[in-house]
């Protein structure tokens, strides 16, 4: 899942980004509203984490001009302007969820959480493909009831692979919600973690998982 | 209790007494005046009338009772008759209950007193005195002294009785009717006084919906009475006032709320993210070294505020020292240095040391360190800072000169607002905690002095002005 997070503070930016990359997010970061609208515009983020009080551009704007142009981003506001017509003004502007500062990482991560699920309508934080159960919160795989350890990108792939369950997903998807754009990896590295997932989730004599289309891209199906 | 409508109603009726009294007194003082008038006209008369009485048998006058009876006027009055020795010729019958004054013959006609007994009425007696003939006819007729003439005196008594009860109630119909329109007025009045209040309960009603949460209502003028619009007038100037009050109080409460909140969250999130795992060493000083840095800012925003909540308070009274800004300066220089040193800007001074000025040393070395600090941060590599200070008629004046990005016109008399910034996108760059130049306004105005910015494309100029105090 690929995060923007606009802050003009770079001391809370740089630990947003580390707290979320922690969590296995790819995250983008910008401290104006200015480089937040561009890169909101050009890349498909699961979620933007939105400064109201920000240089050039403040975050109302920002939020508006997103909406504007079409764009459906989950848009969660983080500011320090706790008074009641702000929140109204943030969220009747098109925000989907509203956190004041200070916050709680803890309650920051759920928010995000629930704004993914809302995304991809799943109701339960629980995921399940098959007898494969992928809880979301605290990152446990299991498979017929046996734990599977992960790498926090292989668990990134996985989530995103089984949030879009019974669709083919191109490569170039993958890679844009799994990577930011200081990454210097390409697509190619995706097949390396599917070829790691197949090696601990597919385990021989059991029901594969995952399917490799042609050209298209690769496809997660339980029935 | 100060009521306005009870004021009215009482200076109103205070007025309407003092005339009706004075209008009292002189009915009164007519119908008196009247009255013995007419009295003593009757009594005039009725001595005369007296004199008829006498009879002149062999050249001596005689009192005809007959006379009298006939001609008794119907009024409680009694008479008496003298000659010119006093003598008693006849008299009215009956007792009398006052003793008539002495008087002879020859007196100025008429002579009217008023007898006061002790007890029982007062009375009003008329004297006159005449001349009779005594040679011919037999009736006395009045005729010229030093002829066959005799003096008498009559005096004519009536009691005063009839008159003081026509005053008495007089008097008491006066004061019936003044009570009734005392009375009637004042229940006018009270009403009157209620219509004429009317609008200043109408002004209480309309600013009754003005509330906080509402402040930009304002009264219209049209909708009240024209010499109310003064009024009206002020109070809106008044509500213009508190508005803005309001205003900047909520801005500045949510520029010092965003202040302290952000890097509080900053910090609390970094600790809270450090902790969701083990770490390396390096790892944790260096966040470390970042939360000393966030909460260093925080520090300088709580001083800040501290600060001049201090002086707003007016708690932070200067002190009145001879200082000279020549150390004060030097002093800030060398406090700055590294900063300025990693800018490579350049700081000049050209103050005369004997220069002095009446400040407190401990504010005015803030205020210049706040100015001079501000300079550097702004300023662009390899410029320069320079402080000048003189004397301009009585006023010293220190000024602080940068070769910075300078301030855009637009934005020069707002700088020295709490937590202004020119160019918010800069704030985290150059830090500083925003309140810095207005601790220097609060610092000079609280010395009597002045700080003002002129800026340009070349620069910014800070000129604080303190009075030779």
């Amino acid at each position: 899942m690929r995060i923007l997070v606009v802050e003009d503070n770079r001391s809370l930016l740089k630990t947003l980004k580390k707290g979320l990359v922690e969590e296995s997010f790819a995250v983008d970061t910008a401290e104006d509203g200015e480089e937040g609208l561009y890169l909101a515009g050009i890349n498909d983020y699961d979620i933007v984490i939105l400064d109201l009080l920000l240089p050039k551009i403040d975050g109302w704007t920002v939020l508006r001009e997103m909406r504007a142009k079409g764009l459906s981003t989950h848009v969660l506001i983080l500011t320090a302007r706790d008074a009641p017509e702000d929140k109204v003004r943030g969220l009747d502007g098109g925000a989907d969820d509203y956190l004041t500062k200070p916050f709680r990482f803890e309650e920051l991560l759920a928010r995000v959480r629930a704004l993914i699920r809302r995304k991809y309508q799943a109701k339960n934080p629980r995921l399940a493909v098959a007898d494969l159960e992928i809880d979301t919160s605290s990152h446990r795989v299991l498979r017929g009831g046996r734990e599977i350890p992960l790498q926090p990108k292989e668990y990134a792939l996985l989530e995103y692979l089984a949030h879009r369950a019974g669709e083919i997903v191109p490569r170039a998807a993958i890679w844009e919600h799994l990577y930011d754009w200081q990454d210097d990896t390409t697509s190619n590295i995706i097949d390396v973690y599917i070829s790691r997932l197949r090696r601990k989730i597919d385990r021989p004599g059991l029901r594969p998982l995952f399917q490799t289309i042609r050209g298209e891209g690769y496809l997660m199906r339980g029935d | 209790m100060h009521s306005l409508r009870l004021k009215l109603i009482l200076g109103f009726l205070l007025v309407l007494a003092a005339v009706i009294a004075g209008f009292d007194v002189f009915v009164y003082t007519a119908q008196r005046h009247a009255l013995m008038h007419a009295l003593d006209g009757r009594l005039f008369a009725a001595t005369q009338a007296a004199a008829r009485y006498l009879e002149i048998e062999s050249g001596q006058p005689v009192f005809d009772p007959a006379r009298e009876n006939s001609a008794r006027p119907p009024l409680p009055r009694v008479f008496r008759i003298m000659d010119e020795k006093g003598n008693i010729l006849g008299q009215s019958p009956g007792p009398i209950s006052f003793s008539w004054p002495t008087a002879k013959a020859g007196d100025p006609n008429p002579r009217r007193t008023t007898i006061r007994p002790d007890r029982g009425v007062n009375w009003r007696i008329s004297t006159w005195t005449e001349r009779l003939e005594t040679d011919a006819g037999n009736s006395a007729k009045a005729r010229p002294e030093g002829e066959a003439s005799i003096g008498i005196v009559v005096q004519c008594a009536e009691s005063l009785a009839f008159s003081a009860k026509e005053l008495r109630e007089l008097s008491s119909l006066l004061a019936l009717v003044s009570l009734a329109a005392i009375l009637i007025a004042g229940g006018g009045s009270y009403m009157l006084a209620g219509k004429a209040l009317r609008p200043i309960r109408r002004v209480t009603a309309a600013l009754e919906t003005v509330s906080e949460t509402n402040l930009d209502q304002r009264l219209d003028p049209s909708s009240f009475d024209v010499e109310l619009h003064p009024l009206i007038t002020r109070l809106n100037a008044a509500l213009d006032r508190l508005e803005k009050g309001f205003q900047r109080e909520r801005q500045f409460t949510a520029d010092a709320s965003h202040e302290l909140r952000t890097p509080l969250a900053a910090l609390l999130s970094a600790i809270e993210v450090l902790l969701r795992r083990p770490r390396p060493e390096a790892e944790l000083i260096e966040a470390h070294r970042d939360n000393e840095k966030t909460a260093r800012s925080m520090q300088a925003v709580v001083e800040g505020l501290l600060l001049l909540a201090r002086m707003d308070a007016g708690k932070a009274a200067p002190a009145r020292e001879s200082v000279a800004p020549a150390a004060l300066v030097e002093d800030v220089f060398s406090s700055i240095g590294i900063e300025t040193a990693a800018k490579s800007v350049r700081l000049v001074q050209i103050i005369d040391p004997a220069f002095r000025v009446q400040a407190d040393p401990a504010q005015l070395r803030l205020a210049l360190l706040n100015l001079i600090d501000n300079a550097v941060r702004y300023n662009r590599p390899g410029g320069h800072v320079s402080v000048e200070a003189g004397r301009t008629g009585g006023d010293a004046v220190i000024e602080i000169r940068d070769t910075g990005i300078g301030i855009p016109r637009e934005n020069q008399p707002r700088v020295f607002e709490r937590f202004y910034r020119v160019d918010p996108s800069r704030a985290e760059a150059t830090g500083g905690c925003g309140l810095g130049l207005s601790i220097v306004r609060k610092i000079i105005e609280g010395h009597g002095g002045r700080v003002s910015v002129s800026s340009g494309p070349e620069g910014s100029v800070f000129t604080i002005v303190l009075p030779d105090a």
